[in-house]
């Protein structure tokens, strides 16, 4: 029988768990991270603000707004800096004028999509997609609106969801998947049709799944998820057990 | 693989019904380019169907003939791409029922001058940003037509005149 060679003993080893430290650039500057660090991390750790909607920190990644595309040398593609690992020697531009631009209709498409009236919005001030329209200066929507007729759901006792205000990021879905474990929300429909549903489209208030903890109402981006009882701009999301919940669940597993 | 598209459409298909004449070959199925007669003579290949701007894709070929308006056919492909978008990311969501949305407008004869550029706008969005491979071909038939058709999305807009006598416009509305 050969023997082994110490790489393959290493790597063998369930207990020592070798992570590759690359180098690479992001706008000219070169930075490292760990292998597994994606460039949306590495570019916040080094202070560059890249765009994002769908991503929430402690959720999975979507990879879905496209918000956070960025250009890399070499490669004729958009990429999205949520999903994508940085490889040696990589060469990334975050805030490239092609990509601007591209991240500024993205964003009219979504208030073209659905029926945003930040006026008299629950969120109006607190609300993610508003933010989004400051930091990457959009000022008119120059596509024509589709205002789709759409639903509210109140049969909630705590809780109501406005579809007109919904951006389909789905970070509902995934956290009452992955932090709460009831999965009372999913997807329904495809293409413009698609929509965030509970159990199996019922009324909110009949699902014998949602535990009623609210978490999917405090990291909604928008107005569509509410606390009952909030008026026009009242309603503040409370995001901080997130990063919480997650740290103790790790130590936890340690 | 490497057949002149002339060979395929006159020879092996038969030609064009009751003498009509040719006007484009549209390959790859829903999200590949329609390809004019000036580029009949290419070989059938990926890297050739590339260079004018369509795709192998299914290897399926649908061939139009002077009664085929390009404006209609850009607008019937992507009303498919619109309904088989998953939803998932955004500028095929919304991008393509956008693009659906004006060259509907165009066929009615509602068309502003300032579509085309709308449309070239949009298409560049949506084939460049979106997720997967249905949102990065979906805009190909309608770049295609603007390329090598635009006469044809001129005369709907500007003359309100569909040259292949397909779209019909409602005048008396017009006139109001």
């Amino acid at each position: 029988m050969r023997y082994p060679s110490f790489l393959q003993r290493i790597a063998d080893r369930a207990d020592v768990q070798p992570v590759r430290v690359l180098t690479f650039s992001i706008n000219g500057v070169t930075v490292s991270a760990r292998e597994d660090e994606t460039i949306l991390t590495v570019a916040r750790q080094n202070g560059i603000s890249i765009p994002t909607l769908c991503h929430l920190d402690g959720l999975s990644e979507r990879g879905a707004c496209r918000l956070c595309i960025v250009e890399i040398k070499g490669s004729p593609k958009l990429s999205p800096a949520c999903v994508t690992l940085p490889r040696q020697d990589m060469e990334i531009i975050t805030h490239s004028d092609r990509v601007i631009d591209y991240r500024r209709k993205i964003l009219e498409l979504l208030f073209t999509e659905r029926n945003h009236v930040c006026s008299v919005c629950v969120s109006n001030g607190h609300c993610d997609l508003q933010a989004l329209t400051v930091e990457l200066g959009m000022t008119h929507v120059h596509y024509e609106y589709l205002h789709p007729q759409q639903m509210v759901d109140a049969s909630h006792e705590r809780f109501s969801v406005d579809h007109n205000r919904c951006v389909l990021c789905q970070r509902c879905v995934r956290v009452c998947d992955e932090i709460e474990g009831a999965h009372t929300w999913d997807v329904m429909g495809r293409g413009h049709l698609a929509r965030v549903i509970t159990d199996l489209n019922e009324p909110w208030g009949e699902s014998t799944t949602c535990t009623g903890c609210g978490k999917c109402v405090q990291v909604c981006p928008t107005g569509a998820l509410s606390e009952k009882g909030k008026s026009v701009a009242e309603m503040t999301k409370k995001r901080l057990f997130l990063p919480y919940l997650k740290l103790m669940r790790g130590e936890e597993e340690k | 693989m490497g057949t002149k598209l002339r060979e395929i459409v006159f020879d092996i298909g038969g030609g064009i019904l009751e003498g009509r004449k040719f006007k484009a070959v549209q390959t790859g199925g829903p999200s590949g380019g329609c390809i004019p007669e000036q580029f009949l003579d290419m070989s059938m290949d990926y890297e050739s169907l590339a260079k004018v701007g369509s795709i192998m894709g299914s290897g399926g070929l649908i061939v139009m003939d002077e009664t085929s308006c390009m404006v209609d056919v850009a607008k019937f492909f992507i009303e498919f791409c619109m309904s088989e978008s998953c939803g998932k990311c955004v500028p095929c969501r919304v991008g393509t029922v956008q693009i659906y949305n004006v060259l509907k407008r165009i066929t009615e004869g509602k068309g502003k001058p300032t579509d085309i550029g709308l449309l070239e706008e949009l298409c560049d969005l949506v084939k460049n940003t979106s997720l997967c491979g249905l949102g990065q071909t979906a805009p190909n038939p309608v770049l295609s037509t603007l390329n090598y058709f635009m006469d044809e999305y001129r005369a709907h807009i500007d003359d309100k005149v569909c040259p292949a006598g397909t779209c019909h416009f409602n005048h008396t509305e017009e006139s109001q």
